[in-house]
């Protein structure tokens, strides 16, 4: 059997940032990850990464105290504020880390790293890298777990996640190429998985987000925390929902209807196209809901009157993509976008260490909740939560097997393992010999659409009960699906449609979740209770799996210093 | 500068390139467009081979061509293997391929210049 | 895009499993065609409602994470980004879609870039300062961040790599990509080692292997110049000789 003294599962900015901490504590380290690192959603990110550096000529007086606060109140006060504390206080060390191991920032005239405003932020604080800042840390973070030869499985998918009597053992992986499974045993593991965008339709995200991480976690009986907030990000090309940056919008870009108008200063007045996302994202919605949107569904982000070079020097992605998906150049002409689907503020349950209820288990990065962005994220606090966190969870990982999770405590490793590899293995085969009448691509296509349409911008109880319904329509069709190949060695259908159990069961705790809330508070937003209620809902969601479904439980939000008030922009 | 080889190799190639571009025009310009003579004879060529200049074109022209062409076969055949013996057999033998040859181009140049 | 007026498309697609395939084979696959459609959703129809037993490599879907670069008519492409409708205004009447050639073949479109990997590793391809970090950033001009701009911008997709003729027969050149990211750092403002990756790059097993064929030039679907970078790096190497460096 296979053994690591911390085991990452994800190779993106959360996973390599911990295994790179939890190496530099002195452990053995290793990653696992279903694609090599570079190509992890993180490298998707845009617009970039938030911290209260003060380089710009505008933000002189910005502090980590007026960046917690913004992220409070961005998150309409769900966030645990302490978390949000050591998020903000720790923004600039590791954003100068990054700087020091080789990022390539861009800079401001006098050579700093340079910032540019972005939604729901006081002060321009967002760091970035033109339009490439995921791209440009994940591969700076790639070249420091080189340096440090840490061992990589690549294209392992995780199956499961080896638990007895509230410990962690390890997990059970399937090696994409030859089609086995292996079981990988560890002092502790460190999840890293990112979201499930690929859950809804309309995503923005990687084809691999399919929060099979946080399916994994939850199948094993760890709970999920907040699921029914689900960012929508205004901004997302019509048509194929790749992401148009924020940053678009940060460098000036107006939003604009099909008359013409920049309708942001009816919902906005102040922040205008700078407003949050959930703010912004329904606000598109609405203008095409009321008629005042292109045919088919879209609005325009308007960059033309930024000129040629400004978006050739900072957007210049921004325009390869447009003009290869839709031919249009933002030099001459608005972008067609709509809201798609974006990130999940919910996920695996963690305290601000990273660690679960499971002894030996952590989790960082959009598969965790700690939760900092509460009920909606601000553009830019993504890429610092998975380093900020990711540095902390690998810490303490590495702390509990030098200490409480040391060699005595793994006596029972080999039988735990050899049991949950033989559980895993009956499953996965399961699902290679599947032969049934049901078509998988049509349920994870039904599963996708439901979701988009049911627990989407917009929400009320009929919709949400009729979307929950189809759910577990889906789950009791799921055993019954038929594969197309059973070969072993590189089989997708056999790896995607393996995923496809722990897309419906996460599925559910999200609609479960947003049922049960009834209230609107950020992303989530009821047409039939539109109102935040903070005496009934000042609270988080925790879904844990029982053998009818999600059953939620709720727990207090910490609030520190700042008492929830109304939230305009 | 720890693992760098062949830098003055490809220098050369570089500075002989130059320097076939400057004799080789000489060279084509002299044969083809500065004669009067309708027909040269070997003595025309021996007494022009007698001057300075074109004893350090032509030898110039034959130690560059050489150099030039022989890195070039070096560089193919290296393409295909860098291992540290063969690149030392192959840069040691096209050396003394080169030199048999420049020394056999020389007295073929002499024996003109002599008439 | 402009719209195109067929219902199907012709997909050719390269099939090989050298665990039990004797030779390659070329399926034919028509795929339904809807506007806007890429080459990588061709090949998604073919996995989830023709053939499951398909492997290829995929993640970002919008041409930023590198997963999907293949030979597709003839041309080093991105398989997300590259629209079924451009390969038809090129002048082509089906797609054709081929693995990196000149890599070992894992399964159908999926390579083995092991090689690849290894020489980028051999490069020591992070910073090397010797000096103690400051406590904000190291300060770096616009002019000096845009020196790297170009190859910042790489995706590590393996294109150059598989396109490059001094990889193909050389089985110890390091390669167009691991050679532009020496570069990458030999001009960083911020990097102390340069002589050190002079000397890493500067040999028989390197900068000396690029005959300025620019196919990876070409190759890349980022746009980046590697051959220019790789003769910087020879011009770089000469000038540390000359200056006597060590």
């Amino acid at each position: 059997m296979i053994y690591h003294e911390v085991l990452v599962v994800g190779g993106g900015l959360a996973g390599l940032r911990a295994a790179i901490e939890a190496h530099d504590a002195g452990c053995e380290v290793a990653v696992l990850s279903r694609v090599h690192p570079v190509r992890s959603h993180s490298v998707a990110a845009q617009g970039g990464i938030n911290a209260a550096l003060g380089n710009h000529e505008k933000a002189q007086d910005d502090s980590p105290e007026r960046h917690a606060f913004d992220t409070i109140k961005g998150s309409d006060y769900l966030a645990d504020q302490d978390a949000v504390e050591i998020l903000t206080s720790e923004a600039p060390v590791c954003i100068y880390e990054m700087e020091h191991w080789g990022c390539p920032f861009s800079r401001t005239a006098d050579g700093r790293i340079a910032q540019r405003p972005f939604g729901g932020a006081g002060y321009p604080r967002t760091c970035y890298a033109a339009d490439k800042t995921g791209h440009a840390l994940l591969h700076t973070m790639y070249e420091q777990t080189l340096k440090r030869r840490i061992r990589v499985y690549e294209e392992w998918q995780v199956v499961s996640l080896a638990v007895e009597d509230g410990r962690c053992y390890g997990v059970v992986a399937l090696d994409l190429r030859t089609g086995a499974l292996e079981a990988v045993g560890a002092g502790a593991v460190i999840f890293a998985t990112g979201g499930g965008g690929r859950i809804y339709g309309n995503s923005t995200n990687n084809i691999i987000n399919t929060g099979s991480g946080m399916a994994v976690a939850y199948m094993a009986g760890v709970p999920l925390k907040d699921m029914e907030f689900i960012q929508f990000h205004p901004t997302s090309l019509f048509g194929n929902n790749v992401l148009m940056t924020e940053g678009a919008r940060g460098e000036g870009g107006y939003l604009r209807n099909a008359l013409g108008e920049r309708f942001m200063e009816k919902y906005a007045p102040q922040a205008m196209e700078l407003a949050p996302r959930d703010i912004t994202a329904r606000a598109i919605q609405t203008e095409i809901n009321e008629g005042r949107g292109f045919p088919g569904g879209y609005v325009h982000l308007d960059l033309t009157h930024l000129g040629a070079e400004r978006i050739m020097e900072r957007l210049p992605a921004i325009r390869d993509i447009a003009i290869n998906f839709t031919g249009v150049d933002p030099i001459y002409e608005p972008i067609p976008i709509q809201p798609g689907q974006h990130y999940f503020m919910g996920g695996i349950d963690t305290d601000s260490t990273g660690a679960t209820e499971v002894a030996g288990f952590y989790a960082a990065g959009e598969c965790a909740c700690v939760s900092v962005h509460g009920a909606n994220r601000l553009g830019g606090n993504s890429l610092l939560e998975t380093i900020v966190f990711g540095r902390i969870a690998g810490r303490h990982a590495a702390g509990y097997v030098k200490g409480e999770g040391g060699e005595a405590a793994r006596s029972g490793l080999a039988k735990v393992m050899a049991r949950v590899l033989g559980e895993t293995e009956k499953k996965v085969l399961r699902v290679l010999e599947a032969d049934g009448p049901e078509d998988p691509a049509d349920l994870r296509d039904e599963l996708r659409e439901t979701m988009f349409r049911t627990v989407g911008l917009f929400r009320d109880e009929k919709t949400m009960t009729a979307g929950l319904e189809k759910v577990h329509e889906l789950r009791e069709r799921y055993p019954r699906m038929g594969l197309r190949h059973r070969g072993r060695r590189y089989n997708l259908d056999w790896a995607r449609n393996l995923e496809l159990e722990g897309m419906i069961l996460v599925a559910e705790a999200i609609a479960a979740g947003a049922l049960a809330r009834r209230e609107s508070r950020g992303s989530h937003f009821r047409t039939d209770a539109r109102e935040r209620d903070d005496e009934s809902f000042l609270k988080h969601t925790i879904a844990r799996l029982t053998g009818d479904g999600p059953r939620l439980e709720y727990r207090p939000v910490t609030i520190t210093r700042w008492e929830p008030k109304a939230r305009t922009y | 500068m720890r693992g760098a080889r062949g830098v003055w190799g490809w220098l050369l190639q570089r500075v002989t390139a130059v320097g076939l571009a400057v004799v080789l025009t000489v060279h084509l310009y002299v044969l083809h467009f500065a004669g009067e003579h309708a027909v040269l004879t070997v003595a025309d060529v021996s007494v022009r081979l007698r001057t300075l200049t074109f004893i350090l074109v032509d030898f110039g022209l034959l130690a560059f061509a050489l150099y030039h062409g022989l890195y070039g076969l070096r560089s193919v055949i290296l393409d295909y293997t860098t291992r540290e013996s063969t690149v030392r057999a192959v840069t040691v033998g096209l050396w003394a391929l080169g030199s048999i040859a420049f020394v056999y181009g020389a007295l073929a140049l002499l024996l003109l210049i002599k008439g | 895009m402009a719209k195109l007026d067929i219902e199907r498309i012709r997909l050719k697609v390269y099939r090989f499993d050298p665990e039990t395939d004797r030779e390659a084979r070329i399926d034919t696959h028509d795929v339904p065609y809807v506007d806007g459609m890429t080459v990588l959703d061709a090949l998604f129809h073919v996995l989830e409602k023709i053939d499951g037993s398909l492997a290829f490599r995929f993640s970002c879907r919008e041409g930023i994470c590198g997963a999907c670069a293949m030979f597709i008519n003839g041309s080093y492409r991105l398989a997300c980004e590259t629209q079924v409708a451009r390969v038809l205004r090129e002048g082509h009447r089906e797609l054709h879609v081929m693995p990196l050639p000149h890599l070992p073949v894992i399964k159908d479109l999926v390579v083995d870039m092991t090689r690849f990997w290894q020489n980028y590793e051999a490069i020591a391809p992070w910073i090397v300062t010797r000096t103690a970090d400051p406590e904000k950033e190291r300060l770096q001009s616009p002019a000096q961040r845009k020196l790297i701009d170009e190859y910042v911008g790489c995706i590590l997709c393996g294109s150059c790599f598989s396109s490059c003729p001094s990889v193909w027969t050389g089985r110890e050149y390091l390669g167009p990509n691991a050679m532009m990211k020496t570069y990458r750092w030999v001009v960083d403002s911020r990097d102390d080692a340069a002589v050190e990756r002079l000397g890493r790059a500067g040999n028989e097993k390197g900068a000396w292997r690029c005959h300025t064929i620019f196919n990876c030039t070409e190759a890349c679907p980022k746009k980046i110049n590697q051959t220019s970078a790789i003769q910087g790096l020879k011009r770089r190497t000469v000038a540390a000789m000359l200056r006597g460096a060590r």
